[in-house]
């Protein structure tokens, strides 16, 4: 018995971390899809990017783990600024061009990493050390993870309350012609949240590389679950997380108890159409 | 609404067709197999054309359909061991009953939505049913591949894929010059608009769908006689609905030429690119994909009609 | 639109696709008077999501066609002169669709006399009916699925199973190794008598899976206790980590690809878990050591498929390669893209001709040198037959900062330690 419930305190334990890291993926893909109404299949490949440069910078070029972390975050918002103005910015009011486009951007993004680091599974290891807490023990790296995961999404949750930037967003989102009427700069507005979407991806993908391992492919995967989380939420972002410790959650404790393992995957799926053709809310 | 012959896009892809009949002629069989994915691909981009290019909901989901046509032919030649030429035209038939009822069925719950729920919708099941295919084998069977024995040799495939192509063209091109069609474009550019003129929005775009699934049906039913080998993976993974998209979008949405000029970059142009450039061959690709659509957002047939339009 | 343009718009398509044929006929080689070389065909996963493995195999094949050449070539009977290797490499970017048309291209265009195997099931099955079609040896990498031995292919050798064990070939080492355990137990040591099997839930893991629990049955000394199934997507092992505490086996095995094992052992030591005894993957890739290091993989066992290996030609060949490209790891996708050259040229030269049929006579019916298994003999479904298989797969153990080889006891360096210290690992 009593291992029985040290099972359901594990697999909370680690279905709430996956589920928070699931939230983040997710609130970054919420963001370009409410703001700026787009599609954005780069998302996935994007995270995989920024977690290959923490690789990088780590390995190859032997810079201090907290220093990388912040240069990949610089980068990566950089390369979002740089991938707005060159791409997006042209196509941002016809959806299907959004799709060609950051599809042409997954493949790019996956080959080159590819090209650059070969097939071969990356991970990062924090050497941090792990927390004993009686029936199991949790490595540090992990702790790291959710508590970035959850204060990113809390931060991006207080900037669009609170700050003006945030506000701005929200009204672009809202309405882009009569916030532009009330002297908004919808342009800047527009490349400062892909920048920021760039930036939440690339974070995802730095707490995914420290607590798994990645190869250049696997963005898809990543930007398929993103959606999940990012379509039901309808643009509220605690929802986000909530919907991400759902899905996480569910996963591993459907799994362990329930259905047998093979099915983890489809949970998400599952849960994705019965949400959306039941709950009947109209979206965009 | 012109429905001569002269239609430009008509002939651009009459010729198109023609010039792939004279392919196999040329004896070598490279290309011959090229020329063969290219159609199979144009096929798949008339097919969600038919639907997303011309009502602009965009579906995400249309591999699910091209899955479950290769299933119905894995069906016809394995578990019913039907000869050649009879077990073709079964597998077509049966193509198109099972794509035709799941595309009715689903249009009940699916296409009460729009935009990005609907897309969503589509990726989810398809993405559902390749985890519900993979883990119950039923087309791989404990094999790491499924796969049949071949059933015909090349050139048979070659003009059966042809024929396949020149009627679903025809189709496309008739429902496009039809009432059908003609509401559905109202639907694509304002659909409120088009109810209020007394469109049955929910019928014409059922059909539509149901259309669209048959076509895409068809293609995945020829699928294992070309290939010999299918995994749940090229059956339902997102590049299956994800290349059609793209190719309709590239080509023209909406357009049937389009459908044919997506697919050329697609196909013969990365063939190419492949051949001469190696390792980045992709990158390129995906580059060039971007370029050509920002260049001209109504697809390479937008292109060349513009183009063709300065000469006047 | 008026019929004038009409027919500008026709002829500016027709003009794009005469352009893109150009491109092909660019290819086309004129055939050569006097044969004076060998030409060997690639097909090989560069890019894409196999790029990985096909990378290394395609060193290992360029390897031996550079280390064939060097030696002036293959002395071919018929020719009356030894001639050389040319290889030509294409990429599928890892697309089945892509390896058929290389294939045909391969054949038809480059008219290669052997064409190497594709690397992996999933194009090995596209690519061998072409080859077979136009009767061209197929041989190297392969894929391990039954269906591409039992179709009746005569022209098809694949290095990457041996003896009729498809995906059990590299898992059947270790079974080995637990079922004699009485000749590596030390004093007193509890012995391994349950063993939990962790695989994927595809053909390759199913096929694995079963063929471990049926050699174990049949060496009669261990029970399964557990057996789990997972979907290969999957990243987290959590429910299968806690069912694994649950049912304390001495031995887990472990059967997933590179990304797989790497996440399972990295919760494996994250969750502590000290009940189970012996922890063993397939084979060890770099990549596990860079992600998890000599700390983490301590005390883990694993059993090296390129059971050659540690002979002083494999040591030799992975010098070369290390001087060319900078590889240096012992991966059998290397040593398989190897043999294909290094196999087909002693089978060339025992047949004296370049004739596909004489050939596939000569492997049949030879005993050849192979870099992955030794001595080898072929089969007639196109496996190689290597006697005692079982028995010689190198068992390791990651010890300190390095890899002991702990069985067979022929090529031991060391008991095993057993049973691992795990609260030296992990704290008490």
């Amino acid at each position: 018995m009593a291992l029985e419930i040290s099972q359901i305190i594990t697999s909370l334990f680690f279905g709430f971390i996956e589920g928070s890291l699931y939230g983040l993926l997710g609130v970054g893909l919420s963001l370009a899809l409410g703001v700026m109404k787009i599609v954005n299949l780069a998302h996935g490949p994007l995270a995989v990017l920024g977690a290959y440069m923490l690789f990088f910078l780590i390995y190859s070029l032997g810079i201090s783990v907290p220093l990388s972390f912040l240069l990949s975050l610089a980068i990566l918002a950089t390369i979002g600024l740089i991938i707005y103005w060159g791409l997006i910015n042209r196509i941002v009011t016809n959806e299907p061009s959004t799709l060609i486009v950051t599809y042409g951007l997954e493949i790019i993004i996956g080959n080159m990493l590819l090209s650059i680091f070969t097939g071969a599974t990356r991970t990062v290891d924090l050497k941090l050390g792990s927390l004993n807490l009686g029936y199991f023990s949790v490595g540090l790296n992990r702790i790291l993870a959710l508590l970035i995961a959850l204060a990113s999404i809390l931060a991006i949750d207080f900037m669009s309350k609170k700050t003006f930037f945030g506000i701005a967003m929200r009204a672009t989102a809202d309405d882009k012609d009569a916030a532009e009427l009330m002297g908004i700069d919808t342009t800047k507005v527009y490349a400062l949240s892909y920048s920021i979407c760039a930036l939440l991806a690339c974070l995802f993908g730095l707490c995914y590389i420290t607590t798994h391992s990645i190869t250049p492919l696997i963005g898809g995967l990543f930007t398929l679950k993103a959606f999940v989380v990012a379509v039901l939420c309808g643009g509220n972002l605690i929802l986000a997380l909530a919907i991400g410790l759902l899905l996480g959650l569910s996963e591993i404790l459907l799994t362990s108890f329930l259905i047998p393992s093979p099915y983890q995957n489809s949970v998400a799926f599952v849960i994705l159409l019965v949400a959306l053709t039941t709950l009947r809310r109209k979206r965009r | 609404m012109r429905t001569t012959f002269l239609d430009p896009e008509l002939v651009t892809s009459i010729t198109i067709i023609i010039i792939s009949a004279l392919i196999p002629a040329i004896q070598n069989t490279w290309l011959t197999s090229a020329f063969l994915f290219f159609m199979l691909l144009t096929i798949m981009g008339h097919s969600w054309n038919l639907f997303s290019g011309l009502t602009r909901i965009i579906s995400f989901g249309h591999g699910a359909f091209f899955g479950l046509g290769a299933y119905a032919t894995f069906i016809v030649v394995r578990d019913l061991s039907q000869p050649f030429p009879f077990s073709f035209i079964l597998s077509l038939i049966m193509a198109s009953a099972i794509c035709g009822s799941a595309a009715f069925l689903l249009s009940y719950p699916f296409l009460a939505l729009r935009g990005l729920s609907f897309a969503i919708c589509t990726l989810a099941f398809t993405e559902f049913l390749a985890i519900v295919f993979a883990n119950t084998q039923i087309i791989e069977r404990g094999h790491e591949v499924a796969f049949i024995q071949p059933q015909t040799d090349i050139i048979a495939n070659y003009y059966l894929t042809l024929l396949i192509l020149f009627l679903v063209t025809m189709v496309f091109w008739r429902v496009k010059h039809s009432k059908l069609g003609l509401a559905l474009i109202a639907i694509g550019e304002n659909e409120a608009a088009a109810e209020s003129l007394g469109v049955d929005v929910f019928s014409s775009i059922r059909s539509s769908y149901v259309i669209s699934a048959i076509c895409m049906g068809l293609v995945g039913a020829l699928y294992p006689y070309i290939l010999l080998s299918a995994t749940v993976e090229t059956l339902f993974g997102i590049e299956r609905s994800l290349i059609p998209l793209v190719v309709g979008l590239l080509g023209g949405p909406g357009s049937i030429a389009g459908s044919f000029m997506g697919a050329l970059v697609f196909q013969i142009l990365a063939e190419a690119l492949r051949t001469t450039l190696g390792y980045l061959h992709l990158v390129v690709l995906g580059s060039l994909v971007i370029l050509i659509h920002l260049l001209e957002p109504s697809g390479i047939f937008g292109i060349v009609s513009k183009l063709v339009k300065k000469t006047k | 639109m008026k019929k004038k343009n009409v027919v500008i718009v026709a002829v500016i398509i027709v003009a794009v696709i005469l352009c893109s044929i150009g491109v092909y006929y660019l290819h086309l080689r004129p055939t050569p008077m006097e044969k004076t070389e060998i030409v060997l065909g690639l097909p090989a996963h560069l890019t894409g999501s196999y790029a990985y493995e096909g990378t290394v195999s395609a060193y290992g094949t360029m390897l031996a066609v550079d280390d064939i050449n060097a030696k002036g070539g293959i002395y071919v009977r018929e020719y009356g002169r030894k001639m050389p290797l040319k290889l030509i490499v294409e990429d599928d970017a890892s697309d089945a669709e892509k390896t058929k048309l290389i294939m045909e291209k391969l054949i038809t265009v480059d008219k290669v006399d052997f064409i190497m195997a594709p690397g992996g099931s999933t194009w090995a099955l596209a690519g061998v009916p072409i080859s077979e079609k136009y009767k061209k040896i197929c041989i190297g990498f392969g894929g391990s699925d039954e269906a591409l031995f039992t179709s009746g292919y005569k022209y098809y050798f694949a290095f990457c199973i041996a003896n009729g064990l498809f995906s059990g070939t590299y898992y059947v080492g270790i079974i080995g190794f637990l079922a004699h355990y009485k000749e590596w137990l030390p004093e007193g040591a509890p012995p391994p008598l349950t063993v939990a099997i962790v695989s994927m839930n595809n053909a390759y893991g199913r096929c694995a899976a079963n063929i471990m629990e049926k050699f174990i049955k049949e060496h009669g000394v261990q029970k399964v206790v557990l057996k789990e199934l997972y979907d290969p997507k999957i990243t987290d092992f959590t429910p299968i980590i806690t069912k694994i505490r649950v049912a304390q086996p001495d031995a887990v095995i472990m059967c997933g690809y590179a990304a797989q094992n790497t996440n399972f052992f990295r919760q494996v030591n994250e969750m502590k878990v000290k009940e189970v005894k012996i922890w063993s993957p397939s084979c060890w890739f770099p990549e596990y050591f860079l992600a998890l290091g000599y700390d983490g993989l301590q005390y883990f066992f694993d059993q090296q498929y390129w059971i050659n290996y540690a002979s002083s030609e494999a040591r030799d060949t992975l010098q070369r390669a290390k001087a060319k490209w900078g590889y240096d790891y012992t991966l059998g996708y290397f040593a398989w893209g190897y043999d294909g050259p290094y196999v087909l040229a002693q089978a060339i030269e025992r047949a004296g001709s370049l004739d596909s049929d004489k050939v596939r006579e000569a492997l049949l019916t030879g005993t050849y040198r192979s870099l992955t298994y030794g001595d080898i003999r072929f089969d007639e479904h196109g496996w190689p037959i290597v006697e005692k298989f079982e028995e010689k797969v190198p068992i390791r153990q990651v010890v300190g900062h390095s890899q002991v080889i702990v069985w067979p006891p022929h090529l031991a360096q060391a008991k095993p330690v057993y049973p691992p210290p795990w609260e030296k690992k992990y704290g008490p």
